[in-house]
């Protein structure tokens, strides 16, 4: 089974073969776990994207255009979950900070204490906003074209080069000044 | 030298995704000395968290399998939530149409306007001392007042 086309599996799933899907789930796993991680910036939101996304999935299958690639189908569904996080998420911050500014000094410190862990895995990258994330980590992991990123962003191909473009840029800057930091330590 | 630097202006100035693409892909992606200030794949994946980083590696199969094991359920559920925007069209026609149907019985209900013709009135005979009488009406025309006047013959 490990050496079959995404399609046959997914046909395979349709015919009833519930491993076929199980397959899908660990081929696929990684490569989830990776957009939503540098969407996200979070393990666990990641988790809980990537599972949405397979849930969504499995109750879409009978949707799927068997003319299409799976990958590209795949990361369009969860590219768009991802984004729908980080607005939710970033709306839930906005309505903490609101709250917050009202209370006393001693709920301050109380939430301090509990407040929501904000993990970067990779903290040069807080200049990157997600579209760009996601351009870049298509066109590094998975090799594609701006029009084929442009398909599953559900932009313009002219759109995703502006964004890789500067999403190269930032980075190459990044590291040319971890660079400088570290040979002026 | 000056062509690039012509370029990067060019592409600063003008926030248009259609020209800036132009500009990508006729010179930066050509020429060497602006590649040389783009990262490559290999440094990109270097820095973002990849299919081969530790952190990507878990295993979503056992909750997965948990909440899938019940199929059947959700299609069922699937049905009865396209029916629900049925059910709201529903709800909202039977609404408006009672709305309507009780607008108009509270209409029906107000008290009419008062005859304001002498073609509203209608008088049959009217008997004086069981003698039919001579009956005269008089209406104002400034007002509603309708004054009826009976002659004994």
């Amino acid at each position: 089974m490990k050496g079959m086309d995404d399609n046959k599996l997914i046909k395979g799933f349709m015919n009833g073969d519930y491993e076929c899907f199980q397959e899908i789930v660990h081929r696929y796993t990684g490569k989830a776990m990776a957009l939503a991680l540098n969407i996200l910036k979070n393990k666990q939101d990641a988790e809980d994207a990537c599972q949405d996304t397979f849930i969504r999935i499995f109750n879409n299958l009978e949707g799927f255009d068997f003319d299409k690639k799976f990958k590209d189908w795949f990361y369009t569904i969860h590219y768009h979950r991802c984004i729908d996080l980080v607005r939710k998420k970033n709306r839930f911050y906005r309505f903490l900070v609101k709250n917050k500014n009202r209370k006393t000094g001693k709920q301050k410190k109380e939430d301090k204490v509990h407040s929501i862990p904000r993990k970067l895995p990779r903290r040069y990258l807080k200049t990157l906003n997600p579209k760009e994330k996601t351009a870049l980590l298509l066109w590094a992991q998975e090799g594609y074209q701006s029009k084929e990123i442009g398909e599953i962003m559900k932009c313009s191909s002219s759109t995703t080069r502006v964004y890789l473009y500067k999403a190269r840029k930032k980075i190459k800057n990044i590291l040319e000044n971890k660079n400088d930091s570290l040979q002026t330590r | 030298m000056i062509r690039c630097k012509l370029v990067n202006i060019l592409f600063w100035l003008l926030p248009i995704n259609q020209i800036r693409s132009y500009l990508i892909q006729k010179h930066i992606l050509q020429c060497p000395h602006c590649l040389e200030k783009l990262a490559s794949a290999s440094e990109v994946r270097s820095l973002l968290a990849t299919e081969n980083s530790p952190e990507t590696k878990v295993d979503l199969w056992p909750f997965l399998k948990q909440k899938l094991n019940t199929p059947q359920e959700k299609r069922k559920s699937a049905p009865f939530l396209q029916k629900r925007w049925a059910y709201a069209a529903a709800g909202i026609l039977i609404a408006f149409a009672s709305g309507f149907f009780i607008f108009y019985s509270l209409l029906d209900h107000q008290p009419k306007e008062y005859l304001s013709s002498s073609s509203d009135i209608q008088i049959q005979y009217i008997n004086v001392q069981s003698q039919p009488a001579n009956t005269y009406y008089y209406h104002s025309p400034d007002s509603d007042f309708v004054f009826i006047w009976a002659e004994k013959n």
